[in-house]
């Protein structure tokens, strides 16, 4: 008797108990992005990074390409990636402070203006990661979302450029596990959706390790090989001889 | 691009090519590559009216046909029998045994071989357009405006009829598949041999068996899709100009491939010395579409558009990206002089973008006969069979949103292929492209 009792107890206090982290991410806006800060980088450790390398490959099935595309990022706001597409070459975009660039085998080079370049600048301060409240001119509550299973608390953030992206939080984590945007290019704004995935920690940084994107209906799988805090020389983000040849 | 369009024929037209059967223990991944082609399709095709109609009932069907056990035929079938719904280009299955490393073919491109015949119609007539010095077929006597009657004991006139019963109402859609398929028929493995009967402008027989040699040009692999053999040159022709006779740079290529972009990129900064380019397209089937924007910057000052790309949720412009700078990294100017493209029916896709645009922005004049009309961008997906299913994913316009699917790139010039002329070796519309560059070089 008594253990017919205890078992439902059991299951409706546990009950609560999972209901407990939801009940929490129900909160403003703010309140989803400061547990956000707390889950992705629990010791406080971005401020005192000082730059970061991370290797990627990203899987595209419906072309049959295998990407690579290593990074670099050097704090406040200075990014380069290149990255290698197998028959073509690399395809390099970079930020070193003050000029965005961009340079491909197919294309030629090129100085990013617009909604282009302050895209790369806003992701490429060090902030962006941490989604740091002063990145954004407005953040609204934009409902729940069941992720992949796991339900989720949004938020569209209207970056301080004019770009717009809707995030999911885990209701369980307060790690992202969607993030929705139309990204610009050079040929124009072209909706992605990017489910997050297989969160570990680094030096203390929780990274997602795969994260599974969808462009045009066509999917991407970016599995993170490698990510390494710690300094990075200067030299890495001066801009290429290609790029200053275009500068008036 | 020849290679994907001769499996994409053989299909429509049952040239008697009879795929490999299998059964048992394969059934799982046969239903798994139907599934797949059906699902990746529904996810990226632009037109949602038709995925969430027709498209979904001819799923229904064809599932319900393949059964619990089909087999890598059946599956075949259903899978050409689904992509036939939409009823536009760039839908293709390409079979698996078409890739070297499953028929473990060695050195892949180096084992293409031809008969150095390129065929083209002549008022609906299969031709030899051009025969390549020294090659079987010119050394068998065969020349350029030569009727091709038989290709290994077939009546190729049959094929073309065969196919326009095949399209009814299309018979534009019948002639292009038909010299898609000629043409990848007088192609094939170096060393094979291919019996081939003509009649020259004279009336007399001609022809004779022609052992392949080599396809000359470079090997692409690129994704999904098969090796292809790419051709790039540049040439030159004299034109008349106020200040004397100029040499014209002619930018030849087959194929929009990556493999070549360094050569286009160095004859295109070549051309700047030059008082006009002439781009020849003529039998350019398409290939990467990142290609063209780079080309295209080499001759506009600044950035503009050469056409969009609809597909699901966005909609992408095909930007030109001013070639300020060159391989050494010195600033330089763009070409700013007249362009003359050339293009012809087996001009197709990637190079249908570069004509469209160009013209409809008014940066260059076209030559030639009205283009293939197979202008969508695709993507090739491997299936769990091994195949490759061509599909595309957006719809394509041009500068001044015209679609070009379907129909073609308009040239402003019109050159009809006429057997005595190609006997006497002219080249129509090269030569009303040199006219146009001469009057328009004459002007102040």
């Amino acid at each position: 008797m008594l253990r017919r009792m205890v078992r439902p107890a059991f299951f409706a206090l546990a009950a609560v108990v999972v209901a407990v982290p939801s009940l929490m991410a129900q909160g403003t806006p703010e309140a989803i992005l400061e547990r956000y800060n707390k889950a992705v980088d629990p010791q406080g450790r971005i401020g005192s990074v000082e730059g970061i390398r991370t290797t990627v490959t990203m899987e595209m099935p419906a072309m049959g390409m295998n990407m690579t595309i290593n990074s670099a990022a050097r704090r406040p706001n200075q990014i380069i990636v290149d990255t290698e597409i197998p028959g073509v070459g690399t395809m390099r975009q970079g930020y070193d402070g003050t000029t965005a660039w961009a340079t491909d085998p197919m294309q030629g080079p090129r100085i990013l203006s617009g909604m282009e370049a302050a895209a790369l600048v806003e992701g490429s301060t060090f902030n962006s990661m941490t989604r740091s409240a002063d990145l954004f001119s407005a953040m609204v509550a934009a409902g729940t979302a069941d992720v992949a299973g796991d339900a989720a608390t949004c938020v569209k953030f209207t970056w301080k450029s004019g770009r717009e992206t809707t995030d999911c939080f885990s209701n369980a984590s307060g790690l992202m596990t969607r993030s929705t945007s139309k990204q610009v290019t050079q040929a124009g704004e072209v909706e992605v959706e990017m489910l997050m995935k297989d969160y570990r920690n680094v030096s203390g940084m929780m990274i997602p390790h795969r994260i599974e994107s969808a462009m045009m209906g066509m999917q991407m799988i970016i599995t993170t090989t490698s990510v390494e805090f710690g300094a990075q020389a200067a030299t890495l983000f001066e801009l290429p001889p290609e790029i200053k040849a275009l500068k008036p | 691009m020849r290679e994907l369009r001769a499996y994409l024929a053989m299909v429509a037209i049952a040239l008697g090519v009879v795929l490999p059967r299998e059964s048992g223990a394969q059934h799982t991944e046969h239903r798994a590559s139907f599934d797949s082609a059906w699902s990746s399709i529904s996810r990226t095709y632009f037109d949602t009216v038709l995925i969430q109609g027709r498209w979904r009932a001819a799923h229904d069907s064809l599932r319900a046909k393949l059964g619990t056990a089909p087999t890598l035929d059946d599956t075949r079938t259903a899978i050409r029998a689904l992509i036939a719904v939409p009823g536009q280009s760039h839908f293709a299955l390409i079979p698996a045994d078409a890739f070297p490393e499953t028929k473990a073919r060695a050195a892949e491109g180096s084992t293409r071989g031809t008969t150095g015949i390129t065929p083209r119609l002549a008022a609906d007539t299969l031709i030899a357009w051009r025969v390549a010095a020294g090659s079987a077929a010119y050394n068998a006597g065969i020349r350029p405006g030569d009727i091709i009657t038989h290709v290994d004991s077939m009546a190729v006139d049959s094929v073309r009829q065969r196919l326009l019963r095949a399209f009814p109402s299309s018979p534009r859609e019948a002639n292009a598949l038909y010299l898609q398929v000629m043409a990848s028929r007088l192609d094939g493995s170096l060393g094979d041999t291919v019996t081939v009967a003509t009649r020259q402008l004279s009336g007399r027989s001609g022809g004779g068996v022609l052992v392949l040699g080599a396809l000359e040009g470079r090997v692409s692999r690129f994704g999904n899709l098969p090796p292809i053999v790419i051709r790039v040159s540049l040439d030159s022709t004299p034109v008349s100009t106020p200040r004397g006779t100029a040499q014209i740079p002619i930018i030849a290529f087959s194929n929009w491939f990556p493999v070549i972009i360094q050569d286009l990129d160095r004859y295109a900064f070549a051309a700047r010395r030059a008082p006009g380019v002439i781009v020849d397209l003529r039998g350019n089937s398409g290939g990467a579409i990142g290609i063209i924007g780079g080309f295209a910057g080499h001759f506009s000052d600044s950035v503009w558009s050469l056409g969009s790309m609809r597909g699901r949720g966005s909609t992408l412009l095909l930007n030109a990206n001013p070639r300020r700078v060159n391989a050494a990294n010195e600033r330089v100017g763009v070409i700013n002089t007249p362009v003359a493209i050339l293009v012809d029916g087996m001009s197709a896709s990637a190079s249908e973008f570069f004509a469209s645009g160009m013209q409809a922005l008014g940066r260059a004049k076209v030559f030639g006969e009205v283009t293939a009309g197979q202008s969508l961008p695709a993507a090739m997906l491997r299936l769990p069979s091994g195949d490759v299913l061509m599909h595309p994913i957006a719809d394509h316009e041009d500068a001044r949103g015209r679609r070009v699917e379907g129909i073609g790139v308009q040239p402003d010039t019109r050159t009809p292929l006429v057997r005595s002329e190609l006997a006497a070796g002219r080249d129509a519309a090269l030569e009303a492209a040199k006219a146009w560059l001469a009057d328009t070089l004459a002007r102040p």
